[in-house]
């Protein structure tokens, strides 16, 4: 009875070790898995379109002798941005160098449909055209693409300003943290 | 007694042999993307779709004793974003010597789909991926998830 035992044991063990041995036993290997994935980083990026030229103070605001100097404005540029991340974004403005004394630049940018426009903006301070500090000019920006957006440039002067020719402005714009 | 556990044995062994075909897949797909994936700068979309390479991965078929077989594909595991669907097709015939469908690409639930068919051995079957749907308006991170391959 024992030796008997003992055979059927060996015996199913071989046929079990000559199946498995033989590479047939394929239970783990009918599926195959293969990961996919994606990572998506941070974008923020915001552009302006072409250059704003041709702003000039050239009258009084009634267009009669002791008047203030009439404001020139112009919208002829638009904004784009791209954000993605969720916390919060705004979009300041800084004014590369100085403005001529009494002289004032303010922008205006169109708000786009997950953000709110600070409305007119003066980036520099008017007396000694000395440009200001970043300043925000579109904050609360939640994920967002879009284009087309209107900048609007606006030149003041005071009369102290005097005469002044033609000269060029830079101001940057940075997508930010709130 | 002797006998009739070799008759076990055998018919252990013939069971077995009935579901040996296997595959197996080399490869695999993980795509970064960011700012140079949108449309067309700032104030677009990222591009959609997405593709891997035309042989980002390769599945091979074996021991099939020249049977017919048929490969279904499915998602597996982690989900991706609502919006995002994610797609296979085949790219290559490998050297097998019978193999049809897949050259469409099908877009993957969670749900087995007959891919691919063939008959007898098969290396290295071309397959692409395509994601479609990544947008700017999903927060930002990692999304992944499983491809699996089952042969019947």
């Amino acid at each position: 009875m024992r030796t008997n035992t003992t055979m059927k044991l060996t015996t199913l063990t071989a046929a079990i070790g000559l199946a498995m041995g033989s590479g047939v036993y394929a239970v783990d290997t009918f599926e195959a898995g293969q990961d996919v994935g994606y990572q998506v980083d941070e974008i923020a990026l915001i552009s302006v379109s072409a250059d704003v030229t041709g702003l000039a103070i050239t009258t009084t605001v009634d267009g009669l002798a002791g008047a203030a100097p009439a404001d020139d404005s112009d919208t002829s540029s638009t904004w784009a941005i791209t954000v993605n991340k969720a916390a919060g974004k705004k979009v300041t403005a800084l004014l590369g160098a100085a403005m001529p004394a009494h002289t004032l630049l303010s922008v205006e940018l169109a708000a786009p449909s997950t953000g709110a426009s600070k409305g007119k903006v003066g980036l520099n301070t008017r007396d000694t055209g000395v440009a200001v500090a970043a300043i925000d000019v579109v904050d609360s920006i939640e994920p967002v693409y879009q284009n087309g957006m209107q900048v609007e440039y606006t030149l003041s002067a005071d009369v102290e300003a005097g005469v002044i020719t033609a000269t060029t402005a830079h101001v940057t714009y940075t997508v930010a943290d709130l | 007694m002797r006998g009739r556990l070799f008759i076990v044995a055998a018919t252990l062994l013939l069971m077995l042999d009935a579901q040996a075909a296997s595959v197996s897949v080399m490869g695999n797909w993980f795509e970064t993307i960011g700012p140079t994936d949108l449309v067309a700068g700032a104030g677009t979309d990222l591009r959609s779709p997405i593709e891997s390479g035309p042989y980002q991965v390769c599945i091979t078929v074996s021991n099939t004793d020249g049977a017919p077989w048929t490969i279904t594909v499915q998602r597996a595991g982690a989900d991706l974003p609502a919006d995002v669907t994610l797609a296979v097709r085949r790219t290559g015939s490998g050297s097998c010597s019978s193999l049809t469908g897949g050259l469409d690409y099908q877009t993957l639930g969670d749900q087995g789909q007959a891919f691919v068919s063939g008959l007898g051995d098969c290396n290295e079957i071309g397959i692409q991926m395509r994601l479609e749907g990544v947008s700017i308006l999903q927060p930002p991170g990692f999304n992944g998830t499983t491809v699996l391959y089952t042969v019947q």
